[in-house]
């Protein structure tokens, strides 16, 4: 039979989706303690609410790699705070590496010679770990950071680059890329770089880009991309960007940068503190947290964040008023931006939408 | 590894003393692990109940593939980090061995990360400093777990002889009446190991023909059994039999009930599981 087109492109649409949460890794936080202060940091509402001493449990750590497992998700991210400041931080890696995970640490690259001596072991002895160990860096800009800061990132990028994915927060308009380009023909670090716009944290007050700002953002990214494309880099969009900040000649650009993976929906990645709460995603992270433990499996977290953040889009189409009516909105190809931005403008308007959510 | 008819004699590696238990299964001690490869050569493989290794940590072990399907005890201090046992951690996996940790803290969270990783482990509920609640909690994680992991001691011993009312736990550790006689280099023999450092002996190895063992075990248990007759302690205990009432003498010190009653609550569980094929 037949099926007709309507439910033939919303079963495309959910498959999309189902595809998309299937890559949803699981972050979890080792610990709130950082060794940097940056004005944008997405994980300064849980490091200034929680207790800064707390720190993921061997115990936690078997129990999220058994809830991982029985949902068949073999990835997961070590996040801070700064990870490597754990003090089991290699033995995590090791563990998880072993119990078949394989592993992203998104880290400042500055730690300690121990770290660093405990890293090249785990390298050295745990079978795969060169192909399942890998490292994000968000770089900061060397022309804004402590020159002490510097040395030490580019001392691991020295040693650890072939392992590692630049990544940059752009939190103002004048942001330069050139550094990032440097540092990955200079350390050999892969040839991708996440660029992460920045969005404002409930209940915090962080350097972010606003809504307005951000055309101006996309268009000093844009004209990176002869760089990218002549350096043999890929640029790799976070969430939070708008499909319609892009012309359609821009995207067709972005689409050769690219290898067509540019995505504009929200893949609600799944955040675990110290404490064992989980929350969809760092700007959400003030509100619908909930005990790990009130999960059976990691795809029933993962649906019941998804769910959340379906909700807010409900009441909200997008960042914009036009986002309600878009088309590519309703084809599932754009998310209509952050829905940090929409809760925020939801909670301005007081309780009776934000109760629905 | 039941036991309940056989004479077990636990002994030092010595010829001399391997050579006066006659045709007896044999627990052999030792504080080297260099020594468990003359110990399996020593020993045919029918009278081997045991090798019981006394060393210090798991990650400063040198396991040797030589040893796989050896029946290994070890008795270690600790487990020690986890990154120093990881070029060992395959051999480990794959061997017969099981890795006994005195039940603090740190080892009871070590033996639940080994367990994870399918290293078959133990813990000694003898000593002092035993952390009830963090057994309670691994013993829910042994239980309930729904990813698979190996077994951990005694927790796997008392669901597996759950229905069976002479099981006592403490065989695991060669610590049961009228099973293990405990021996030393002299050729000394005692009913447990701390009679056996106490200096209280039932006969020697030469003279063994002349010890009526069932008649000292009896009598052993019975002087352990005195204390059940008031209304506390172990006579309050649902684990008192599994156990083998152990702490009979110093109720006081004892802490082990609520951890019991878990256990027991936890094997209860396990076996209407197996029965009804959950």
């Amino acid at each position: 039979m037949r099926r007709g087109g309507r439910s033939a492109a919303a079963a495309r649409r959910n498959r999309g989706r189902q595809d998309e949460e299937k890559h949803n890794m699981p972050n979890i936080l080792l610990t709130q303690k950082c060794v940097r202060s940056c004005p944008y940091c997405f994980a300064k509402k849980q490091m200034n609410d929680g207790d800064s001493g707390e720190i993921i449990k061997w115990e936690d750590m078997v129990y999220l790699a058994d809830l991982f497992s029985r949902g068949g998700c073999r990835e997961m991210r070590f996040l801070g705070g700064e990870p490597t400041l754990h003090p089991a931080f290699a033995d995590f890696l090791a563990y998880s590496l072993t119990r078949g995970f394989s592993v992203t640490v998104f880290s400042s690259g500055i730690m300690s010679d121990k770290v660093k001596e405990d890293l090249r072991r785990v390298y050295k002895t745990v079978p795969q770990a060169d192909k399942n160990v890998s490292f994000l860096c968000n770089l900061n800009d060397p022309e804004l950071s402590p020159p002490a800061e510097n040395k030490r990132v580019e001392e691991f990028l020295e040693e650890f680059g072939a392992w590692v994915m630049p990544g940059f927060n752009i939190y103002r308009k004048d942001f330069s890329l050139d550094f990032l380009f440097r540092y990955i023909n200079r350390y050999g670090l892969r040839r991708s770089i996440r660029l992460g716009l920045t969005h404002p944290i409930l209940g915090e007050s962080n350097s972010f880009i606003a809504i307005p700002e951000m055309q101006g953002i996309v268009d000093r990214l844009l004209g990176y991309l002869p760089q990218f494309n002549q350096q043999d880099v890929v640029p790799g969009l976070d969430c939070g960007f708008p499909m319609c900040l892009f012309s359609d000649s821009q995207l067709g650009q972005l689409y050769k940068a690219t290898k067509g993976s540019q995505r504009f929906t929200c893949g609600v990645p799944l955040d675990i503190g110290p404490d064992m709460t989980a929350w969809g995603c760092f700007p959400l992270s003030a509100t619908h947290r909930k005990s790990v433990y009130e999960f059976d499996d990691y795809n029933q977290m993962t649906e019941y964040f998804t769910t959340f953040a379906q909700d807010i889009r409900k009441e909200a189409g997008g960042i914009y008023e036009k986002c309600d009516a878009c088309t590519w909105r309703k084809k599932g190809m754009c998310d209509g931006g952050c829905a940090a931005h929409m809760l925020r403008e939801i909670a301005k308007e007081g309780g009776v939408r934000a109760f629905k959510i | 590894m039941t036991t309940a008819t056989k004479r077990v004699f636990v002994v030092p590696f010595n010829e001399a003393v391997l050579g006066k238990t006659g045709s007896h299964p044999v627990a052999v001690r030792t504080n080297d692990p260099g020594e468990i490869s003359r110990i399996a050569a020593s020993v045919s493989a029918d009278r081997l109940h045991c090798i019981e290794v006394s060393s210090d940590s798991l990650a400063g072990l040198d396991f040797k593939k030589e040893w796989l399907a050896l029946p290994l005890v070890f008795r270690l201090k600790r487990a020690g980090r986890l990154l120093d046992s990881i070029p060992a951690l395959e051999t480990l996996r794959g061997a017969a061995a099981r890795f006994y940790f005195p039940a603090t803290p740190e080892n009871i969270t070590a033996a639940r990360v080994l367990s994870s990783l399918m290293v078959k482990t133990g813990l000694l509920l003898d000593g002092e400093g035993a952390d009830w609640d963090a057994l309670e909690d691994l013993v829910v994680y042994d239980s309930c777990g729904k990813v698979p992991h190996s077994s951990v001691e005694p927790f796997r011993y008392v669901y597996a002889e759950y229905k069976n009312r002479q099981a006592d736990y403490n065989e695991l550790y060669l610590e049961k009446e009228g099973t293990f006689y405990h021996c030393d280099a002299q050729g000394n023999v005692a009913l447990s190991g701390a009679a056996l450092a106490g200096g209280d002996f039932i006969g020697t190895l030469d003279k063994a023909d002349a010890i009526d063992f069932s008649a000292c075990s009896l009598a052993a248990r019975e002087k352990r059994r005195a204390p059940l007759l008031k209304f506390e302690g172990c006579a309050v205990c649902p684990g008192w039999l599994a156990c083998g009432y152990r702490n009979s003498a110093k109720p006081e010190t004892c802490g082990m009930k609520p951890f019991m009653t878990a256990l027991l609550d936890a094997a209860e569980q396990v076996n209407k599981n197996a029965d009804h094929n959950i």
